[in-house]
């Protein structure tokens, strides 16, 4: 981190120079141009009591002794900067920043907002708002009142990264240092240790870091940062004038609400709560997605990270023992994604990257589905208020002042008594976590303990553009999804007797999910909890496809078994005097084959996106348009036909007589189950005014009236669930209505088996089927 | 029945067709390439051994009589371009190669033999040289198709060259023919443009997406009629006349983001389109001549030679970005100069907000070359020729040599002064998803230098230029 800070200040020394003159370095890109800020007034630096800091100076200087007792009288009223003459030193402790900002802004009123000054974290002013922080006072110069001037700024992404993780705007090629293993918290890698994430425009193919299928990714890290965005343009102060219309709501005709603050009453007071905007801020999803089924649904139920944040190639944590130091001075760590991590140098990691598993999330617009890292993390905390323990504490026991671990620390953990702590001795046992502890009260921790948790990081960076997202529908619309896939927490074993346990923040993210310890490692299984959540193609009730495929098997069994009899027992038919007769009408036959054709269309698109296979991708999409025209289709063809029936009377052929019902109907069915066989003669002859046996007419009673009704309405509200889920909230979603239709399209399978198997059965095999194309069948001459 | 059929049918095709033929045409940059014919094979008009090169051209005129008159007429012979009024004399001239110094190897007058192995014709040896022979065109060097071809001095060709077997081998240029020269300008591989090297030969994907990808002729962007190469060169060309453009091809404002279009106004493709320039092959980006002559240094070609002096060289440069309407200001011989300060030998023209101007990537070549310090005008000394530098070592002699050859005087007052030429780039075109992106230019980190190009900071935030 140091090391950073030198860098910052150097970098901006340069720039300094640079920027004086006036033509472009040649071959060189231009260093960091922070905003010089000509705006900011020069001000007092004051100490504690308020008083104010003047430079050390040196010899030569324009200041005398005496102006330097009596800073006050008769300002300059045109201040020329005096470049400090060399040695000049500038008491950097000395300086109390809320004292010397409270000159024009209320500091009072920014500590007690901002979300940097609350429980563990005290960041002062210059850090975020000074480019190159606290230590970069020394580079600039006073003027001749005794104010210096800084190029005050809004904070950039640079000067987040300094604690939150890894930014990069600069041309050179992006990597990541050997003090990674430092693993501080907050570091300059924090972030991307907790997630993976890294914050930078620059692309993946031009890092020096060694990712799997690097040259494929020619994309930016985070696409907003190669936009141009910097932290403060989502997380923003929130009474900011430009983003005052983020916030307000008010009635729904008003589009935008013009009053906010002025630039100078926000410049007094800004409020340092800083706000994070949700995606919907400035982007309207429903806008593109084209290729998306049911965008409505999909973002409705996940956020939009879910899928545009997919991957994440930097070195994340999957395990990190804080309770003991190792040789490089940090942490024990594990990281995800990552492979050959031996040498020391992490750019030469190979990265191939790693998924974030799905976790419930509270957003402003209910609970969404959201990216999570899970991270198995034992640390000390002091257990009066559950803070963590300095690092530097911790590093203090650990590490002496030569940087080797001091020697009653070898003593203690050194099982093997070779006098070096190896990789297997880095895990304290309950008699050395005693010591630790009272080596830490000792430094002033308040009864320190071990913590063991597993924290569930939100993953919120490293958002990827349409094309990269490799969003496939089956990552989650399948039995193994993202929402139960288990995920490695390493093979850090931890303290001795400390069991890990779900942090209580990220509780909800983690419901349903069981840490499992396997042998030497830990996993997080289980699945998230599926209540109020119905995944096509994930959640299903076995129980429907086992009894379907039953149902649908019996009747392939049955049709072979008849079929096979009818073939053995091949008897000549009675040879009857027959006859043509027009019996299906050209319309009749339209509506039949639509029928038919529409209903295998759904039957085959409908078990693809019920089962998908692996790599449907795009096919997904095109099987679910597919499926939802055939739907429309039949639907249409039905309602016509519907009325065709009726306006025509033919709807009296599906209306069975009840007059000698059950006598014609236990006929029908012997003659199916003996007479056939046999060779016996229909009992009950066909014409034009009589085309169905009762079989069949209560076949389709209930097939007509029960099943297809049931059928097209499950199927119209699961499509009304993804593009108007607002609809189906009262109605409890889609947990009933998924199985239903399932049950009814197994149902509908079998129906074709037996109807098809049926046809076989006129007075040759194939007559009934030419009957339905042409119109025309042969007859018996006898009409009951 | 079968009427039925045919009124389905018909129906088909007018629905189909009348859709095929209303559909709105894609302006595809595939139809701007221009198509040649088949290739003829040359070896049977070639039945004897070729004595010379003058020989080679003689038969190819017997089928091409006019191939010579109109190589004659363009640029890549008379090394004469531009017509520019001179704004020293008022004189209306001709300026090219012939007449122009650079910063490099400086001038060709007295040294004649060496620079002209890149000459597109033969036996150019000194000032008395016929540009009006026909014979003295050489078409082997653009038409050779065996890769053996190599010219030495003045333009001959090599002695071990087969001109039996290069005739045999002619069809039309490939771009190896145009590489022969163009990518070893200024006295090597890859040292003079930045953006024309070897790698060019056979590149890949990323090192061009023209040359690489779609595996474009040098000729498919620069061809022309009648020899008459198109493009220019602004080392020797000081207007956009005859150039090529990458509108000739690619719409003006072909971009899916309506934001990007809003840039091409202002920017050139090359600057987003050309990330880097001499990626493979390092390319030369200082030359200092006064460090020449020290015979304690070792001769090292990417670091120092006696005869030239130090260099510095640098592989996957960004470039410099400036504006460019497209003309220079160039400076001519005779002109005097401001010797305490750089001296700029074909400044781009153009400012933000002057018609025609856009932001241009370039490769900047600073050298420190010799001048007159009394009269204060560059002089180009004779190197490689008789009594040169590079035999003698003597820089005065070299000087009153290369003076006298131009028509200027040398006062003995010898001294070393900053120069600076601009190489636009137009090649290492990369393909469209290596791009510069936003913050490539609109960040803290970025490689835009506003302040120089005029906007009081990123325009971005503050706005550009306005219509």
């Amino acid at each position: 981190m140091k090391t950073s800070w030198k860098l910052a200040v150097l970098v901006l020394a340069t720039q300094l120079v640079a920027l004086s003159n006036a033509q472009a370095q040649q071959g060189e890109p231009p260093q960091r141009q922070a905003p010089v800020n000509e705006m900011h007034p020069a001000f007092y630096l004051r100490d504690s009591t308020g008083a104010v800091i003047l430079p050390t100076v040196g010899e030569a200087d324009d200041l005398s002794a005496q102006e330097l007792q009596d800073p006050a009288p008769a300002p300059d009223p045109d201040p020329v900067p005096v470049p400090a003459p060399a040695p000049v030193s500038i008491p950097i402790v000395q300086i109390d920043q809320n004292k010397t900002c409270a000159d024009c802004h209320d500091t009072a009123f920014i500590n007690s907002t901002s979300s940097h000054h609350a429980k563990h974290v005290q960041v002062d002013c210059l850090t975020c708002h000074l480019p190159g922080g606290v230590e970069a006072v020394q580079n600039h110069a006073f003027d001749s009142n005794g104010k210096i001037l800084l190029p005050m700024s809004a904070p950039s992404s640079f000067s987040c990264g300094s604690c939150h993780g890894i930014t990069h705007d600069l041309q050179t090629p992006l990597e990541i240092l050997p003090d990674l293993m430092l693993g501080e918290m907050p570091g300059i890698y924090a972030q991307t240790l907790r997630t993976g994430e890294i914050y930078a425009g620059q692309f993946m193919s031009s890092s020096l870091l060694n990712l799997e299928g690097k040259f494929t990714h020619d994309r930016p890290w985070d696409v907003h940062a190669a936009r141009g965005l910097q932290c403060s343009d989502c997380h923003y102060s929130a009474n900011h004038p430009q983003k005052a219309t983020w916030i307000k709501k008010g009635p729904v005709h008003l589009k935008e609400d013009p009053r906010s603050l002025s630039i100078s009453a926000y410049l007094k007071r800004p409020d340092h709560e800083l706000k994070a905007a949700t995606c919907e801020k400035c982007h309207d999803p429903l806008k593109v997605h084209k290729s998306l089924p049911y965008v409505e649904r999909h973002t409705q139920a996940l956020a939009c990270q879910a899928c545009h944040s997919p991957k994440l190639y930097a070195p994340a944590l999957k395990a990190v023992d804080r309770t003991v130091i190792t040789q490089d001075g940090g942490p024990v760590m594990q990281f995800r994604g990552i492979e050959h991590a031996e040498y020391k140098a992490p750019n030469t990691w190979y990265s191939v990257g790693y998924q974030p598993i799905l976790g419930r999330k509270h957003t402003d617009d209910g609970v969404r589905f959201a990216p999570y890292n899970p991270v198995a993390t034992w640390e000390w905390v002091s257990s009066e208020d559950g803070t963590p323990v300095d690092a530097q504490l911790v590093r203090q026991v650990f590490i002496g002042e030569d940087g080797k671990y001091r020697p009653d620390i070898i003593k203690l953990l050194d099982k093997d008594a070779d006098g070096l702590i190896s990789e297997g001795e880095l895990a304290l046992s309950e008699e050395a976590q005693l010591v630790i502890q009272e080596k830490l009260s000792v430094l002033g921790v308040k009864s320190p303990q071990i913590r063991g948790v597993v924290e569930a990081h939100p993953v919120s960076h490293g958002i990827v553009k349409g094309d990269f997202t490799a969003a496939s529908c089956e990552s989650c619309h399948s039995q193994d999804s993202r929402f139960n896939s288990p995920i490695s927490l390493g093979t850090i074993t931890g303290p001795q007797g400390v069991e890990l346990s779900v942090a209580p923040d990220s509780e909800l993210a983690l419901s349903g999910r069981v840490i499992e310890v396997n042998d030497q490692e830990v996993v997080l299984a289980g699945s998230v909890d599926s209540t109020g959540t119905y995944v096509l193609g994930h959640h299903r009730y076995e129980w429907t496809d086992q009894l379907g495929f039953l149902i649908f098997l019996a009747s392939i069994l049955g049709v072979a078994v008849h079929g096979g009899l009818r073939i053995i027992k091949r008897q000549p038919h009675a040879e009857k005097p027959m006859r043509r007769v027009y019996l299906y009408g050209i319309y009749e036959r339209i509506w039949h084959w639509t029928m038919a054709a529409s209903i295998i269309a759904l039957l085959i698109t409908g078990i693809q996106i019920h089962f998908p296979g692996s790599g449907s991708g795009q096919r997904f999409n095109i099987l679910v348009l597919v499926h939802n025209v055939a739907a429309v289709i039949m639907i249409l063809n039905a309602a016509l036909s519907l009325f065709f029936h009726i306006t025509t009377g033919e709807i009296r052929q599906f209306v069975p007589r009840p007059k000698g019902f059950v006598r014609r109907i236990t006929a029908q069915a012997m003659y199916y189950l003996r007479g056939i066989f046999t060779g016996a003669a229909h009992p009950l002859a066909k014409s034009a005014k009589h085309k169905l046996n009762p079989l069949q007419q209560v076949t389709y009673v209930g097939l007509l009236n029960v099943l297809f009704p049931l059928q097209v309405l499950t199927g119209a509200l699961l499509w009304i669930g993804g593009v108007a889920p607002q609809v189906l909230e009262p109605i409890g979603g889609l947990s009933i209505i998924g199985p239903v239709h399932n049950v009814g399209s197994w149902l509908f399978l079998t129906f074709i088996v037996v109807h098809v198997y049926l046809t076989t059965t006129g007075h040759t095999p194939g007559a009934l089927i030419k009957a339905m194309v042409s119109g025309w069948e042969m007859l018996e001459e006898e009409a009951e | 029945m079968p009427k039925k059929v045919l009124v389905i049918v018909v129906a088909a095709v007018v629905v189909i067709g009348g859709f095929l033929l209303l559909k709105p045409k894609s302006a595809s940059p595939w139809d701007k390439i221009p198509s040649y014919r088949p290739h003829l094979d040359h070896a049977s008009f070639f039945p004897d051994p070729i004595a010379s090169g003058q020989e080679a051209t003689k038969q190819c005129l017997t089928c091409h009589p006019d191939s010579s008159k109109e190589v004659m007429a363009t640029a890549h012979f008379q090394w004469l371009g531009d017509t520019m009024q001179n704004p020293r004399t008022g004189q209306e001239i001709k300026v090219g190669k012939k007449n122009l110094i650079n910063n490099f190897c400086i001038g060709i007058d007295g040294n004649w033999p060496s620079c002209t192995r890149c000459h597109a014709g033969y036996g150019w040896s000194d000032d008395k040289y016929d540009f009006d022979e026909q014979t003295n065109v050489d078409c082997l060097v653009c038409h050779d198709r065996t890769g053996t071809y190599k010219k030495g001095p003045s333009g001959m060709p090599a002695k071990d060259v087969d001109l039996q077997a290069v005739a045999k081998s002619v069809g039309f240029p490939r771009r190896d023919n145009c590489g022969g020269c163009h990518h070893y300008g200024g006295g090597g591989l890859g040292v003079k443009h930045g953006d024309l090297d070897a790698t060019l030969d056979n590149p890949n994907d990323y090192d061009d997406v023209h040359m690489g990808r779609h595996n474009m002729l040098c000729i498919d962007c620069h061809g022309g009629k009648k020899h008459q190469i198109m493009g220019k060169g602004y080392s020797v060309s000081v207007n956009p006349q005859n150039g090529i453009a990458c509108t000739d091809c690619h719409e003006e404002k072909p971009h899916a983001d309506s934001r990007i279009n809003d840039h091409t106004d202002a920017v050139a493709c090359q600057t987003c389109h050309i990330p880097t320039f001499a990626n493979r092959v390092p390319t030369k980006m200082v030359w200092d001549w006064s460090k020449a002559g020290d015979d304690s240094r070792k001769d090292d070609v990417h670091n120092y030679l006696k005869i030239k002096g130090e260099f510095v060289y640098d592989s996957a440069v960004i470039p410099a970005y400036e504006w460019f309407d497209m003309t220079v200001d160039r400076y001519l011989l005779g002109d005097t100069i401001d010797d305490t300060k750089m001296v700029d030998l074909n400044r781009p023209r153009g400012q933000r907000g002057s018609p025609g101007a856009k932001i241009w990537p370039f490769k900047l070549h600073l050298a420190k070359q010799p001048y007159d310090k009394e009269s204060k005008m560059l002089i180009p000394p004779v190197t490689a020729g008789k009594g040169g530098y590079w035999h003698e070592f003597d820089w005065d002699k070299a000087m009153g040599m290369g003076a006298k050859l131009v028509g200027l005087e040398y006062s003995g007052q010898l001294g070393f002064v900053e120069t600076r030429m601009h190489w636009p780039l137009s090649h290492m075109v990369v393909p469209a998803e290596q791009a510069l992106q936003c913050n490539d230019c609109h960040s803290q980190g970025g490689r835009m230098d506003w302040k120089a190009l005029g906007y009081g900071a990123d325009p971005m935030d503050v706005g550009g230029r306005g219509k």
